[in-house]
C-alpha cells in the first residue's frame, strides 16, 4: 500500500509507538503546519531540541524575560521609609507603595507570608470602623517604564490574605492618549493566603500616545477595596508578590536581586541612614554625613555637597535632619569635638544628583547632618 | 496632615523663588513641575492660600 493510502484514521489511537518510527525518518515537511499543538507534546528533554531559540520563536503577546515585573518592591522587602505607619493617607509606607483611601488606614511590614519564597508582606488595618469609597495600596508607575504596555493586554497579580471575602485589583493609566482604568474584584477565602490575578485586555490596547515626560506616572496599580466596603478596625489585608507584567496570563514573581530592586526604589526615594534605621533617628557624629571647613568661616559663605546614590526621576524634595532629628537643622562643630543641633541653615536643596547646603556667615568649622530626598509620583 | 508653607531668602534679603519650606516637617521642595510635592503647593496656592514670609 502506498505510504499517502494510509491516512490518519486508518491508524488506531496510540499503536504507533516510538520504536516503529526510524531515527531521522519523520522530516518537517512531512508534518502540517500547525498540526502539532501543545496538547500533543507531554515533555520535550533537554537534549530533544538543537540550534538555538530566538526571539521570533517567542510569543510576542508576553514578556517573560528581562524587566518583566513592572511593579518596584512587589514583594515588599524595603522599608527605608520605617516598618509602622499610623493613619496613613496618601503617603508612602514600604518603598514605592502608597494609598488611596478616604479613611485612614495603619500600615506596617508584616512577616505573614504564602509560603517561604517571601519573607515580607504588608498589612493594612483601617484606622477607624467605615465605610470608604476606596481603600486601597496603590503603586505608581512611571511612564518610560512602561512605554511597551501601549496596545497590550497586561495581567496584574498578587498573594492576599484579607478578612473579606473579596479583594480588588484596579489598573489605571495617566498622561495617555486614549487609554483607561478598570477594576476587578476577586473572589478569596476570608484568613487564607491566596495568588489572585486579573488580565486588563482594555486598559492599555487603547493607548495610542504617551503624553507629558516620560518621567511622569504612566498608571497607577491598585490592590484593597473599592467600592463602600463596610471596614472596621478588626479587618486586614496582606499584600505580598504583587507583579504586573505584559501578557495574558499572570507568571511566577519576578524575584529580583535585593541590591538592584534598592536602587529601583532609590530613584524615588533614599536616605543617608543605615538601612534598618529609621529617618530622624538618633545619629552619632561619626555616622552622619560631616563637612569640615577647617575654619568657622565668619562673614563668609560656606557649603556642603554631597552626591546621592541614585540619580533619582527628578528633583526631590529634600528633608536635612540635625543629629537627634530635628528636621530643617543641621548640627554646627566646633573646633573641639562639640555639637550643637538645632543649628539653621540658610539653603538646603538637591538636584536628581546631589544635596546641597550653603550657610551665611558661619560661625562653626563644620557641620554634621542627615538627609531623606523623595522624588514620588 | 495639613500642610503650610514658608518662603525662603536670598542672602539679600529678597524672595528665593526656587525652593519653598513645608510646614512642619521642614522639607526643602524646589521649584520643578515634575516634584509632586511642587504640585501639591501649587494646589495649595491655588485655593487662595498663601505661604509664610522667609524667617528674619
Amino acid at each position: 500500500m502506498a505510504i499517502s493510502q494510509i491516512v490518519s484514521d486508518s491508524i488506531a489511537a496510540n499503536t504507533v509507538s516510538s520504536s516503529l518510527i526510524a531515527n531521522g525518518s519523520i522530516l518537517s515537511a512531512h508534518v502540517a503546519n500547525g498540526a502539532i499543538t501543545s496538547a500533543h507534546i507531554t515533555s520535550v528533554a533537554n537534549t530533544a531540541i538543537t540550534g538555538v531559540i530566538n526571539s521570533s520563536q517567542i510569543a510576542t503577546s508576553a514578556q517573560y524575560m528581562g524587566f518583566k515585573n513592572r511593579i518596584i518592591n512587589g514583594n515588599m522587602l524595603i522599608w527605608q521609609r520605617g516598618t509602622t505607619f499610623t493613619n496613613v493617607g496618601s503617603s508612602y509606607s514600604a518603598d514605592r507603595w502608597s494609598s488611596s483611601v478616604s479613611s485612614n488606614m495603619t500600615v506596617s511590614q508584616s512577616t505573614d507570608v504564602p509560603n517561604v519564597q517571601y519573607k515580607y508582606s504588608l498589612l493594612v488595618v483601617p484606622a477607624v470602623n467605615a465605610t470608604p469609597a476606596e481603600f486601597v495600596i496603590r503603586q505608581w508607575i512611571e511612564q518610560q517604564n512602561i512605554f511597551d504596555f501601549a496596545g497590550q493586554t497586561v495581567t496584574a497579580s498578587a498573594w492576599v490574605k484579607c478578612s473579606k471575602s473579596s479583594v480588588t485589583l484596579r489598573i489605571g493609566t495617566q498622561n495617555a492618549t486614549g487609554g483607561g482604568d478598570a477594576v476587578s474584584t476577586i473572589s478569596v477565602t476570608s484568613g487564607t493566603w491566596t495568588k489572585i490575578s486579573y488580565t486588563f485586555t482594555t486598559v492599555f490596547s487603547a493607548i495610542t500616545a504617551w503624553t507629558s515626560t516620560p518621567n511622569a506616572a504612566g498608571a497607577f496599580f491598585d490592590i484593597g477595596f473599592v467600592g463602600s466596603t463596610a471596614l472596621t478596625t478588626s479587618d486586614y489585608l496582606y499584600i505580598t508578590g504583587a507583579q504586573v507584567e505584559v501578557g495574558p496570563q499572570a507568571t511566577s514573581f519576578d524575584f529580583r536581586a535585593y541590591g538592584r530592586e534598592l536602587i529601583l526604589c532609590q530613584r524615588y526615594y533614599q536616605k543617608s541612614y543605615e538601612p534598618g534605621t529609621v529617618p530622624g533617628a538618633t545619629v552619632t557624629n561619626e555616622n552622619a554625613i560631616q563637612q569640615d571647613w577647617g575654619v568657622a568661616p565668619s562673614g563668609s559663605v560656606a557649603s556642603s555637597v554631597f552626591p546621592l546614590a541614585v540619580t533619582m526621576r527628578t528633583s526631590p524634595t529634600l528633608t536635612i535632619y540635625d543629629l537627634v532629628g530635628n528636621s530643617g537643622k543641621v548640627a554646627g562643630l566646633d573646633a573641639g569635638a562639640a555639637t550643637t543641633n538645632n543649628t539653621s541653615t540658610n539653603t538646603q536643596n538637591a538636584t536628581s544628583t546631589r544635596v546641597y547646603v550653603r550657610m551665611y556667615a558661619v560661625g562653626f568649622y563644620g557641620i554634621s547632618y542627615m538627609f531623606t530626598v523623595s522624588a514620588e509620583l | 496632615m495639613e500642610y503650610n508653607y514658608q518662603q525662603v531668602a536670598n542672602i539679600d534679603k529678597s524672595i528665593n523663588d526656587s525652593i519653598i519650606v513645608r510646614l512642619p516637617d521642614n522639607a526643602w521642595i524646589p521649584n520643578n513641575l515634575d516634584n509632586t510635592d511642587w504640585q501639591a503647593y501649587q494646589k495649595w496656592l491655588a485655593q487662595g492660600n498663601t505661604p509664610l514670609p522667609p524667617k528674619e
